[in-house]
């Protein structure tokens, strides 16, 4: 079964705790099986809309058989070992939908597993930096500031 | 010089020798005289009837030694007055020439040293030159080697406080526009700048960290 990260789905902490999410539907619903064939009382399960989004799933739907959730387990476990991890810095931390956007940005242009880590850093004054692994992307404004400093005292001397 | 020492010593051997020979010619010959009037004699008195004949023949012999010796003193006199004339006369010349060599060798030497002089002149100058340059040389790369350093210490200083003004102006920028974030307004240039580098964050996934 193909599955796709919702653009909610932002950073490693969202994706496991859906992991667990998962693990813990899976656990119930075994407990629920087991439990159908001695009594008549079950356990109710609840689903986040977190995973009913991810498992396109309405309110009050169906929830997923054993074996459906076991693949689902299984896929989100290679995903959190797969998904390559991007470390956004801003100068402040963004509103939920600048965030899915940007998020849905880079699942459709650079990798459709890709997680993001927001991170708040005041001193950029604008602009933003990627950290991905040891390599660093700056865009800050600080940054363009600071390398074209000697542009500022250009412009500084013409005034 | 020494030459000179030896030519003089050998001319006065020569004189000398001269006059040794001198003497003895004039001794043998007094005496070949003395021999020839004593054989006279000895003939004379053989014959005694002409003992007359004997005293006068003595008288004879007596004017003849006085003869003889006022030869041998005028000769002795005029070899005397010949060597010393011939010695005067060697004496002057020696004298001449020995200037005349003196002067020779001090010629020489005059030139010698004058050469030598030169050559040693030649080469304090050619000596001094070399210096010179060498000096010129050390001087010009120092002040070449000065002028750099000052250079560079300018161009450093320059660096130096654009960078200090950079970032003056920067830090100054920066404080103000980080109290005033609006991310919603940077949203355009934050989607721009993604798009720009699009490529070159998709080759940084695929590579790994």
């Amino acid at each position: 079964m193909d599955h796709k990260l919702p653009d909610h789905i932002t950073g490693p902490d969202d994706l496991q705790l859906l992991e667990l999410e998962v693990n813990r539907v899976l656990e119930l619903s075994r407990e629920q099986a087991l439990r159908r064939s001695k009594t008549a009382k079950a356990p109710v399960l609840e689903l986040s809309p977190q995973l009913l989004e991810f498992l396109d799933l309405g309110p009050g739907s169906a929830i997923p058989g054993i074996a459906e959730l076991e693949e689902l387990k299984a896929w989100l476990e290679q995903a959190r070992g797969s998904a390559p991890v991007v470390h956004l810095g801003l100068p402040g931390m963004p509103a939920e939908k600048l965030k899915t956007e940007i998020v849905h940005w880079f699942r459709q242009e650079i990798n459709p597993l890709m997680l993001l880590v927001f991170e708040y850093n005041r001193g950029l004054a604008g602009g933003f930096v990627i950290r991905l692994g040891s390599q660093i992307y700056d865009y800050s404004f600080k940054h363009a500031l600071l390398t074209n400093n000697q542009a500022m005292v250009k412009v500084m001397k013409n005034v | 010089m020494n030459f000179s020492y030896y030519i003089v010593f050998g001319i006065i051997v020569i004189l000398a020798g001269l006059n040794l020979i001198s003497l003895y010619w004039v001794t043998s010959l007094q005496k070949r005289l003395k021999e020839a009037a004593t054989a006279r004699a000895a003939e004379a008195s053989k014959n005694p009837a002409n003992e007359a004949h004997t005293v006068l023949v003595a008288e004879e012999l007596l004017r003849l030694e006085n003869v003889a010796k006022g030869d041998i003193q005028n000769a002795l006199v005029q070899v005397s007055h010949n060597f010393q004339d011939d010695l005067a006369n060697t004496s002057k010349k020696i004298n001449t020439k020995v200037e005349e060599m003196a002067d020779k060798v001090v010629q020489d030497e005059l030139t010698k040293y004058q050469g030598t002089f030169d050559e040693l002149r030649q080469a304090a100058i050619e000596t001094l030159s070399r210096v010179q340059a060498a000096i010129e040389e050390q001087s010009r790369k120092k002040a070449e080697d000065v002028s750099v350093l000052v250079e560079a210490e300018k161009k450093k200083v320059i660096e130096k406080f654009e960078q200090k003004l950079g970032d003056i102006v920067a830090g100054y920028l920066v404080e103000v526009l980080g109290s005033n974030v609006d991310l919603g307004a940077q949203r355009g240039y934050l989607f721009a700048t993604l798009e720009a580098h699009k490529d070159e964050l998709k080759k940084a996934v695929i590579d790994g960290p």
